[in-house]
């Protein structure tokens, strides 16, 4: 088994001997060099030393980045000659964007004639943020409904994949003053046994509104607004009583589709704790927060019968959607 | 929470909605409703029998032959492997056609040759009971021929609320009371009272309670006893009969029969009446209580306190149980009886011969019941209520609707203690009325609001003056601390339907994050050229950030490349089509996460290297169109790996498989840097030309495209090659040019100097 000592010590000798440059990168920092090799034995560190050890590594890593970015001014021929070998296909056949992204984007179009700017937030998550400041406890039964992902990373510490798209309600407040009107969307995950309707990564657009007098009205004008324009007709909408820890009230929406109520987003006035983790403590500040699943709502309209099709990268199931227009 | 909707009726008699009317009133106003359902529909076609005549088949040892009436003359034979099949019983018989619970067709079959046409049920095959032996007897004085559902009482709506989502109203709402209370609240009817007895605190119980831990503060225990008369025939259960046997042929414990019936319906199992009893008293009140069987109670006391790590609990269903420090625990003199709030022990069990119960009634700390019994996968109901929080009082309510309802079955209630404080500590909040109207975005009179929160029963009181309100909830209502919570049931009640819809909203600047913006351009880009896109699961066989809990333990890491799973989705879809053109934009994960995007392109006889050649041009083709000059990507060569750059700096790569990844961060980061304002989506259409140019054989495609390169305008973004064909000493080239002008739409004419130019140059 390679050592890190082991390591410093041929690079050491490498760099005397001025190894070839290129050479030199692809043995350290290649997807299979030294490095990537000696994170793969960090599970094998005794967790207390994992630390020290990960923060070794680290600075290994970085003093060879260094010492590669410094001295690399040589460029070898490409076997990728691009120009001009081969007859190119420019042909414009209709591609397609996947039914989320083009539910995605439809919806920045829509939001952002209100004002609404699109903001993002990672996926990879502290608890902090996708739990704690959107007053979700520990000890809050509503955790459980988030069936979380834990991830660890090779110094042993541990966060998660981000549950929902509400921690990015936080990461803006924090770094943005009221007004705020942002749209928030993206991947989030769940740990979930899947079926024709449940998915372990799915998309989910984040929605908040916050100024000196933005109420329940406001929203449901938003909101109706919204799906209006979606679906290119009137769309009845209800409101109806929900919980969610970080808005008080909560609301559940539900459109009015083919004969039945449909539950189609999550939504409610945020929480004063919430405003105050995010640093809004102006009592004359509130405003709502909404957010939907981006792939239930591509089921309903794009008539998809199993949410596995999203991921299932088959063409045959794009290509159909691609004739469809929205 | 399921709820029969006779009893929400009991408690509101003038409720005029039906079920299904009253489940989407609630839905409306309160809480959400899974379902309204009948749990008799599912046994259709399955009717009361008498058996007439009980003969052995003659050609099995194990089987009869049955003649069972079913109707005024209607006989069926059937053929029964029941052991305790009787001439004359009541039982039953599902006819052709019926499909059970379970999801059996019941048609005519030939058993051993005899004709058999329907089948005689147990009541686990009508889904009433999770095992059973033999079939169910039904009482004698069952009437022949009615449905069977009618027969067990099970024809009955019922209303299935969910609570997993309810939050802190949970406590309010899991008990048929608090149902109750709330569609009286909806409906606007009069709430019947439960009807209570007085507890006899002057019977003091010969015991001691001993609380040694600040996390239960209110315990009580009542004892009844007389039990003695009402033999618990545990035979009858297994001989197969149902539980309606038990109160209506044995009679051995005379509570009211609808209270067996209620338990049935939801689908609870059978216990010791006093254990039933308890159970029902969970569902009515919202309380959790326990029945000890108070001879098996040793000693003088019992004592609530935390458990040492490593003490030792025998459940009920005699497993023993690991306890960690802190679980909150009741002893007797010799060892833990129960795991409080959550579950009781073996060694004080109700059961045959059982005379005195002690009925315990408490409150425990709902954070610490919540840790026990989710650590022990311990979700009983009553865990289930005391981790969501329930009023102190409810204690004190069960006890006093336990004593009501044994009052009339003659039992004797013997002795009662209680320990701690029984009321809640109520903190009142202050509510601004106008606060409520802007919160709302609605003009409600103060009038109206205060006629809302009379209804609630929330006391009220007004500084003089002031909008200010000072509000005390009712003590069923723990979840009401804030202003907002109040108007949450002031805007609820008024009705979500009533607010209008408002978009009086002023406007902002939009200022959408540029990372995304660049995602969407390129997508578009790509799309607009033929390519689909594709999205792919994030987990890996290796990377560095490794899943805890993988959804898929073959695959526990975060993936580090997009290549990996481009390569799979074009050997997959190129069974089916002949040429692909995919691609993907995901985050990768290192330490970091990282928007990638990769970009395949198939064609069934095209080589790989071609492949990656194509894939690249487009991608050069779509990234210009973004404002990135095609001039400065340039390729080299690590190994089998192809790195590309963008003004020498990687940004990507092109792996073998025919597949290119490049890191968007990288670029997006080069975009913000480059000092011309980047227009986020070109405003002006792009001009394309092809163009074909006569050269000597000894000029390659090379140095034709570089001097194409110095002889345009910056208005031309790329320049891509087309076609060749060699004429004698002559070759022509052909290449695609395409322009475009930041500032304007160009003119045929603008474009039509530059080709000339180039027409020029090459004459």
């Amino acid at each position: 088994m390679i050592s890190i000592e082991s390591v410093i010590k041929e690079y050491k000798s490498d760099i005397k001997k001025s190894l070839d440059i290129d050479k030199l990168e692809h043995k350290y920092l290649s997807r299979k060099g030294y490095i990537a090799e000696l994170f793969k034995t960090l599970k094998d560190v005794i967790p207390e030393k994992k630390s020290s050890y990960g923060q070794q590594l680290n600075a290994l890593k970085q003093e060879i980045e260094e010492y590669i970015n410094h001295n690399k001014n040589q460029y070898t021929e490409s076997k990728i000659e691009i120009y001009p070998i081969h007859s190119l296909d420019i042909q414009s056949t209709v591609g397609g964007l996947s039914p989320i992204s083009r539910l995605i984007f439809k919806t920045q179009d829509i939001f952002e004639e209100l004002g609404f700017s699109v903001a993002l937030g990672p996926e990879l998550e502290s608890e902090k943020y996708n739990f704690d400041l959107l007053n979700i406890p520990e000890s809050h039964p509503a955790r459980d409904v988030w069936d979380t992902i834990w991830v660890q990373n090779p110094a042993g510490v541990k966060s998660l994949l981000r549950t929902h798209t509400s921690p990015v309600q936080i990461h803006y407040m924090e770094n943005n003053k009221p007004p705020i009107r942002i749209i928030a969307p993206g991947k989030v995950y769940r740990y979930e046994a899947t079926d024709s309707t449940h998915e372990t990564v799915f998309h989910q657009v984040e929605g908040l509104f916050l100024d000196d007098k933005a109420s329940i009205s406001t929203f449901k004008g938003v909101i109706n607004y919204f799906f209006k324009e979606l679906f290119q007709q009137d769309i009845k909408i209800r409101l109806r009583p929900s919980y969610f820890p970080f808005t008080e009230p909560s609301f559940e929406i539900d459109i009015w589709l083919q004969d039945k109520w449909l539950e189609i987003a999550g939504a409610g006035m945020v929480h004063r704790k919430v405003l105050e983790n995010g640093g809004i403590t102006d009592s004359n500040i509130q405003g709502f927060a909404f957010g939907f699943g981006v792939e239930r709502l591509a089921m309903i309209l794009y008539g998809i019968d199993d949410i596995r099709l999203i991921h299932s990268a088959d063409i045959r199931f794009a290509s159909q959607l691609g004739k469809i227009q929205l | 929470m399921k709820i029969p909707y006779s009893i929400i009726k009991n408690f509101v008699p003038q409720l005029t909605q039906s079920p299904q009317e009253l489940a989407d009133l609630i839905t409306l106003k309160s809480y959400e409703v899974d379902s309204v359902y009948n749990p008799g529909r599912a046994l259709q076609n399955i009717v009361v029998g008498h058996i007439q005549k009980v003969n052995p088949h003659p050609n099995a040892d194990k089987l009869n032959i049955a003649e069972v009436l079913v109707d005024n003359d209607e006989i069926l034979i059937i053929v029964c492997g029941a052991k305790n099949i009787e001439l004359g019983q009541k039982v039953a018989v599902a006819k052709i056609g019926a499909t059970l619970p379970n999801g059996l067709n019941i048609q005519a079959v030939n058993l051993r040759g005899q004709d058999s046409f329907g089948m005689i049920c147990s009541a686990q095959e009508l889904g009433l009971q999770e095992v059973s032996d033999g079939i169910l007897i039904l009482p004698s004085v069952t009437e022949v021929g009615i449905p069977v559902a009618d027969a067990l009482g099970l024809n009955e709506a019922i209303i299935a609320i969910d609570n997993k989502g309810l939050g802190t109203r949970a406590s309010d709402s899991s008990s048929f009371y608090g149902v109750a209370r709330e569609v009286a609240l909806i409906s606007n009817n009069e709430l019947q009272p439960l009807e209570l007895s007085p507890i006899p605190v002057k019977q003091k119980l010969k015991k001691h309670i001993k609380v040694q831990t600040s996390l239960c503060s209110y315990y009580s225990v009542l004892e009844l006893s007389g039990l003695s008369k009402y033999k618990f025939d545990s035979n009858i259960l297994s001989k197969g009969s149902y539980r309606v046997d038990l109160y209506v042929q044995t009679d051995i414990f005379k509570l009211d029969s609808s209270i067996h019936r209620t338990l049935a319906i939801l689908n609870q199992k059978t216990h010791h009446p006093a254990v039933d009893l308890g159970n029902y008293i969970l569902f009515e009140t919202g309380q959790p209580v326990h029945v000890f069987d108070a001879e098996k109670v040793k000693g003088d006391s019992i004592t609530v306190r935390e458990s040492k790590k490593g003490e030792i609990f025998k459940s009920l269903e005699e497993v023993e149980i690991l306890l960690e420090e802190g679980d909150i625990v009741i002893c007797d003199s010799e060892k833990i009886i129960a795991l409080a709030g959550i579950m009781g022990g073996s060694s004080t069990a109700v059961g045959d011969g059982t005379t005195r119960v002690l009925i315990e009634s408490a409150h425990f700390d709902h954070n610490r019941i919540r840790q026990t019994a989710r650590r022990l996968k311990l979700l009983t109901e009553s865990a289930k209520r005391f981790e969501r929080k329930i009023p102190v009082e409810f204690a004190d309510i069960a006890i006093q609707r336990i004593i009501n309802l044994v009052e009339k079955s003659g039992l004797q209630t013997l002795g009662y203690i209680n320990y701690g404080s029984n009321k809640t500590e109520h903190r009142s909040v202050i509510l601004d009325y106008s606060y409520v109207r802007k919160y709302i975005g609605i003009d409600i009179s103060d009038g109206d609001i205060n006629k809302i929160i009379n209804s609630l029963y929330i006391e009220s009181h007004k500084s003089f003056g002031s909008q200010k309100h000072s509000l005390i909830a009712p003590y069923w209502r723990l979840d009401l601390n804030t202003p907002e919570e109040y108007i949450e049931e002031i805007a609820r009640i008024y009705g979500y339907d009533n607010i209008p819809a408002k978009l009086d909203i002023n406007k902002i600047k939009v200022n959408s994050d540029s990372i995304f913006n660049f995602k969407r351009a390129i997508s578009e880009e790509l799309s607009k050229i033929g390519y689909n896109e594709i999205l792919t699961y994030p987990y890996s066989k290796e990377g560095t950030l490794q899943l805890l809990n993988p959804v898929d333990e073959s695959k526990s890491y975060l993936r580090q490349n997009l290549i990996d799973s481009m390569v799979k989705a074009i050997d997959k879809n190129s069974k089916y089509q002949d040429t692909l053109k995919l691609f993907e934009i995901s985050n990768i994960f290192t330490a970091e996460q990282h928007l990638h995007l990769s970009l395949g392109y198939y064609h069934k006889d095209s080589e790989k290297i071609i492949s990656i050649n194509q894939a690249y041009a487009d991608f050069i083709r779509s990234i210009t169109q973004l404002g990135f000059d095609y001039t400065k990507f340039t390729t080299q060569i690590i190994e089998n790996n192809t790195i590309i750059n963008y003004s020498e700096q990687a940004v990507g790569w092109a792996d073998v498989s025919g597949v290119i990844e490049i890191d968007l961060s990288v670029l997006i980061n080069i975009l913000s840097k480059m000092s011309e304002s980047y227009s986020q989506v070109p405003k002006y259409p792009s001009v394309k030309r092809d163009i074909t140019l006569k050269v000597s054989n000894s000029s390659s495609a090379q140095e034709v495209f570089d001097k194409i390169k110095t002889l345009v305008s910056t208005k031309c973004y790329y320049i891509g090659f087309r076609d060749k064909f060699q004429n004698g000493d002559f070759t022509n080239y052909t290449f695609h040019l395409e322009f475009r002008d930041q500032d304007k739409s160009l003119s045929d004419d603008d474009v039509s100097l530059e080709i000339d130019s180039i027409h020029k140059h090459f004459e």
